[in-house]
């Protein structure tokens, strides 16, 4: 299958998994991505501080987390989107995608303060700190299923839920859906701790988990989305390599000394 | 019929080795509570004149008594605020300590804050077990009394000749049998009495202290808890209540007085009386107490009298707020009051004695009394250090200086560095009575004091270890009996869990949490996160759009029950809607609810009997008898509304009930019945009983239950399992887990927690004309486990429900769950068990693992084996005979 590819390799469908996909692009991406998330930690200014206003200070992270992915969308290079030079997007397009990504991100968010609140944030006061915490926890865990998968039902409870085989985008959304959520969740056992430090106080535990789990979901991604698959690649097209290698060989015995068989295994 | 007989016979063998099982498991828990709440064992013997040390320094006259006679007025939960606190309704008390006259503390109880074991604390000086809290309830119990250990009042009679009266709690009499030469006893358990159980005090005052003979007087007045019990420390009562406890403080104080006046010019070596107010425990913002909080330790401690010698703390309005912050140990009472009234000191006690009580006395007297009582608390080091050696007096009198120059903090065993440091004080004593040695005198005693109430010890360690191992036998057995009885946990052909992600790790979390202090203490916050966890986890695996909204929608009701009621420690005191229901404003509101409750029930009653075709006779017969049940308890929570309620009301729900589940189980279940409707109906009749168990406030949780119960269920009945996963999702919870997750967050959901302070005794004395310790046994664990008990009804109506008519396969679903139920039980015992070991030397081991031990024990002993096996097997056995088998009959006839 990979030899076919190779030979009629002019559509990006076609070519083989790892040059679909290239390691170093999204593996500098990846590594942006940690990037972005530790500059979304770090204190620009006295004032924005994490303790003492944890919504302005969510609000900062929430606007780098933004901008990085409103640079990858504008860039038109986000996941596997290796730029086909024809396929380009205009920018026009693109700056529409950006802006639709602000948007159902945000739309996503109310829903997952609802989800937070279920699971027991405070209803009645903290409301701006709980919304930022969802827009935070969104950007890090929904944002990559927003700009990967089609925006149907079924699409996303393909990626998400089933058990089934997966694309490498589904899995992408899937990975940092998954790593991000659940530690994100575990982080929760956080908040009733005795331990009386000022980080413990709603939502902080929850952003801390969040930010962890996505660097959780990078090494995760990175593994599951581009090692595995460029090394299965490799493996493949060296066992097919292998494989032609021996039959070239039988042929050349075969047409160079016509013997029995056992022979020929013998030599070989 | 082969076959059938072999299932009878795998029947027989499964209940067989679940029952040795569950012995052996009984046995383990009964003898690691046996090693691990011990009693504490005292060493015996009473302290003597005669064994009192000489005064090492030059004063060679004995410390003379400062009060002849005393006045002990213990007022029950008397918090600190209460006295101290601006919104203090007792006047005279406070202007006592603004013109200096009296001299109040905020004295640091020990958990277990129930009365017993904090005047043992009080009158021995030493830090009780916590056996005592289990005996505070007992109160036939005689084996926990002071006879043979040294205490204040024991002193106070034998060595003081004095003649000693008590009135009020009879706590005092089980304590102290035969001590008091006059005594009038109340029970402390009748807890909807508020008044007359401390009239039955006061009326002695007169009589007593004014004109009877005495020397010392114990009065101990309980309404104030009561009212606590009843309302909380914010109840309407609690003013008036507070300003009686002012008049009577009042009224003695001023008979005292009189009497002082005319004893002293009687006779010149008279000396004048000592009268002290304190609280044994205090009480949490909700009136309940048995837990470690800071608001149930801070109790109040006022010395009125002559000598004390306080400074004026003048008329400001905020005066006296920083007595709330001026804390001594409980356990401070005894030696200074036998300091001050001139008797040794109880021979075990671990109490400093008050400095500022003693500034009064001569310098040279004082540091006598600083001796004697350095020399008794030394006698206890050296009892329970063997490194704190003899310490000869002669000797320090001979080289004082070296002594006194040695750097104890060098020493690296406590006790040297406790003898050194006693040496150190006696050395500076014997050059000079002067501030240095009493210093030095405090630094020893304070350093000694701290590191004995922290030492426990007198565990049994033998049966403790036996039990783990019992435990540990009966885990693997429950093990091994689930693999072979129909719930596998590892499927050995294929080799993979058979159990459940969710429930894998919802157990592994749950048994990790019991290893965290603060985990246990907020145990409900894990249960509550986990329904929510398993809800959204069956809403994201759901096939259809309604399966998904209706676990949105009971995740929705669960948030709004576990915002119902706050518990646990760290936001015990936060808004919760119970606080919100009892404000008075919203009585019309909580009234409405409580109805429409009672109303609910009737009309879910009359549904379900339309909708599983009921005969109509049989059927208005059986409502008409609900109907009259829920009135009754309605009309007995509307009374307890204003006074203490009758017994009647009470008790006609317990026969209304008694007859319900009967003619419900038994009379209700035609060949006809589907088993279902008789189960319900057992869970319709039940509910009179746990509404008149439960406090108003909470009724409407139950119609939440209800609505998280009902929406298990979607329009079309399509047979699905329970114990598996109907969509075959790895992720997807089974109902049962969530059941049991639901069970255990209920409990919590009510107002219960893992401290003792929750436990509620306020209904357990419905119906109840006398203290009866089995009738109020079982009242308290239906009114503490009403949820889980609700829920264990319905949900073994869902497991009848989802049976399906193959009586074989809902055998072995009942087997696989009580299997499993107990596994899981057996575990937890097992893990807090090796917890509570390992963790037995740290304080928090009374505050957190020791009560939680205990409700691991109802857990296990009162829900699990009776209300889950017993029950379940009975109800079942009933209904499969009455109607699953008859369904069966007409099959195997065609």
């Amino acid at each position: 299958m990979a030899s076919n590819t190779l030979q009629s390799g002019s559509s990006r469908a076609k070519l083989p998994v790892h040059k679909r996909y290239p390691l170093d692009l999204n593996g500098a991406q990846l590594v942006l991505a940690g990037f972005a998330s530790s500059i979304a930690l770090a204190t620009p200014h006295k004032s924005i501080n994490l303790y003492e206003n944890p919504s302005i200070y969510l609000c900062f992270s929430a606007s780098v987390l933004f901008l990085y992915y409103a640079v990858l969308v504008l860039a038109d290079v986000y996941c596997y989107k290796v730029s086909d030079p024809g396929a380009r997007r205009p920018l026009s397009t693109r700056a529409k995608r950006a802006f639709m990504t602000l948007l159902s991100t945000l739309a996503l968010s109310v829903v997952v303060a609802l989800v937070f609140v279920l699971f027991g944030a405070p209803v009645l006061t903290q409301h701006s700190e709980t919304f930022m915490a969802a827009v935070n926890f969104s950007l890090l865990a929904i944002t990559p299923a927003i700009l990967t998968l089609k925006p149907t039902f079924s699409a996303w409870r393909r990626a998400l839920l089933s058990a089934e085989q997966k694309s490498i985008p589904e899995k992408w959304a899937a990975g940092f859906f998954w790593c991000t959520a659940v530690t994100t969740w575990a982080s929760a056992y956080f908040i009733p701790m005795d331990w009386d430090r000022p980080w413990q106080r709603w939502p902080l535990p929850v952003v801390g988990g969040a930010f962890l789990g996505n660097l959780i979901s990078l090494l995760f991604v990175l593994i599951r989305c581009f090692i595995v698959p460029v090394a299965r690649a490799d493996y493949e097209e060296s066992e097919n390599e292998k494989r032609r290698m021996v039959r070239e060989l039988e042929n050349e015995e075969r047409q160079s000394r016509p013997v029995t068989r056992s022979m020929a295994k013998k030599d070989l | 019929m082969g076959a059938e007989h072999a299932r009878i016979q795998s029947g027989r063998r499964f209940a067989w080795a679940l029952v040795l099982l569950l012995a052996v498991e009984f046995l383990g828990m009964g003898l690691f509570a046996k090693g691990f709440f011990p009693y504490k064992k005292s060493a015996g013997g009473f302290a003597m004149p005669a064994d009192q040390p000489k005064d090492i320094g030059s004063n060679r006259t004995q410390p003379e008594a400062q009060y002849d006679r005393l006045v002990l007025m213990v007022i029950d939960a008397l918090r600190n605020d209460f006295v101290f606190g601006n919104e203090s309704q007792m006047a005279y008390t406070q202007q006592l300590l603004r013109t200096g006259k009296a001299r109040g503390f905020t004295a640091r109880a020990q958990a277990p804050t129930v009365t017993m074991p904090r005047l043992k604390a009080l009158m021995t000086g030493t830090v009780p077990g916590f056996l005592d809290a289990v005996l505070n309830i007992a109160e036939g119990d005689t084996s926990s009394s002071l006879q043979h250990q040294d205490s204040l009042l024991w002193q106070l009679r034998e060595n003081g000749g004095k003649r000693i009266n008590m009135f009020g709690d009879d706590t005092w009499l089980r304590l102290f049998p035969g001590l008091f030469a006059n005594a009038d006893g109340t029970s402390s358990f009748f807890v909807a009495d508020t008044v007359e159980v401390d009239n039955n005090v006061t009326r002695h005052v007169q009589s007593e202290i004014k004109q009877g003979e005495w020397d010392v007087t114990v009065l101990h007045y309980l309404g104030l808890d009561h009212i606590g019990h009843l309302a909380g420390p914010h109840s309407a009562l609690m003013g008036p209540k507070q300003r009686e406890m002012d008049g009577v403080v009042k009224d003695i104080h001023e008979i005292v007085m009189a009497q002082d006046r005319d004893r002293m010019a009687a006779s010149g070596n008279a000396r004048p009386t000592l009268m002290v107010v304190l609280g044994d425990h205090a009480m949490n913002e909700l009136g309940n107490h048995g837990g470690n909080s800071q608001l149930e330790t801070s109790t109040a401690f006022v010395f009125i009298g002559d000598n004390v010698n306080a400074q004026p703390l003048g008329d400001n309005k905020n005066a006296l707020v920083r007595l709330l912050t001026d804390e001594v140990a409980q356990s401070n009472l005894a030696p200074t009051l036998a300091l001050l009234l001139g008797v040794p000191i109880p021979k075990e006690s671990l109490g400093v004695p008050l400095p500022q009580l003693l500034e009064s006395v001569p310098l040279s007297q004082r540091m006598h009394m600083l001796q004697t009582a350095a020399t008794q608390i030394y006698a206890v080091v050296r009892a329970n250090e063997p490194t704190a050696l003899q310490v000869s007096l002669t000797e320090i009198r001979a080289h004082p200086h070296t002594y006194m120059a040695a750097d104890c903090h060098d020493q690296l065993l406590i006790g040297a560095q406790l003898q050194c440091l006693y040496m150190a004080a006696l050395a500076q004593h014997s050059l000079a009575a002067n501030d240095d040695a009493e210093r030095a005198y405090y630094t020893f005693m304070n350093a000694a004091s701290k590191h004995l109430s922290q030492a426990l010890d007198g565990y049994g360690l033998e049966y403790m270890g036996v039990g783990i191992a019992l435990l540990a036998v009966a885990t693997l057995g429950l093990l091994w009996l689930c693999q072979h009885n129909g719930a596998p946990i590892v499927h050995t052909k294929a080799r993979q869990l058979a159990v459940s992600i969710p429930a894998v790790v919802m157990w592994a979390s749950q048994l990790l949490a019991e290893q965290s202090t603060s985990l246990v203490e907020e145990e409900h916050q894990l249960w509550y996160f986990w329904v929510q966890t398993l809800l959204a986890l069956r809403a994201a695996t759901s096939t259809g759009t309604s399966g998904m909204l209706r676990s949105l929608a009971q995740m929705a009701v669960f948030r709004l029950v576990r915002a119902w009621n706050q518990t646990g420690q760290k936001w015990a005191g936060e808004p919760d809607i119970r606080g919100m229901l009892n404000a008075p404003s919203a009585a019309p509101l909580l009234w409405t609810l409580v109805i429409a409750v009672a109303l609910l029930v009737n009309f879910a009653c009359w549904a379900l009997h339309r909708h599983f075709r009921r005969p109509p006779g049989w059927s208005r017969v059986f409502r008409g008898l609900l109907a009259a049940a829920c009135a009754c308890a309605l009309a007995y929570h509307m009374q307890r509304a204003h006074t203490q309620p009758g017994t009647g009301p009470a008790r006609g729900v317990f026969v209304l009930t008694a007859l319900l589940v009967v003619i419900g189980c038994v009379v209700g279940s035609g060949a006809k019945t589907p088993a279902s409707a008789v189960a319900l109906d057992a869970l319709m009749g039940f509910m009179p009983l746990l509404l008149l168990l439960t406090r108003p406030h909470n009724h409407a949780l139950f119609a939440f239950f209800a609505a998280i119960f009902a929406l298990f269920f979607s329009n079309s009945s399509q047979p699905s399992s329970i114990s598996s996963s109907s969509t075959g999702h790895p992720l997807r919870p089974s109902r049962a887990l969530v059941l049991q997750a639901l069970a255990h967050a209920s409990f919590f959901a009510l107002g219960n927690s893992n401290s003792l302070a929750s436990v509620d005794l306020s209904n357990a004395y419905a119906g109840v004309s006398q203290y009866n310790e089995v009738m109020v046994g079982i009242l308290v664990f239906i009114s503490t486990w009403a949820g889980p008990v609700w829920w264990a009804m319905a949900g073994a109506a869902l497991l009848v429900l989802n049976a399906g008519p193959s009586r074989s396969q809902l055998l072995l679903r009942v087997r696989a769950l009580v299997a499993g139920a107990h596994l899981w039980q057996a575990l937890v015992l097992l893990s807090l068990s090796c917890v509570a070991t390992a963790m037995r030397s740290h304080l928090f081991v009374w505050s957190v693992f020791s009560p939680r031990y205990l409700y691991q024990i109802a857990w296990f002993a009162g829900f699990y084996l009776v209300c889950g096996t017993a029950i379940g097997f009975i109800w079942l056995a009933a209904t499969m005979r009455f109607s699953v088998h008859s369904s069966f009959v007409p099959a195997m006839h065609v």
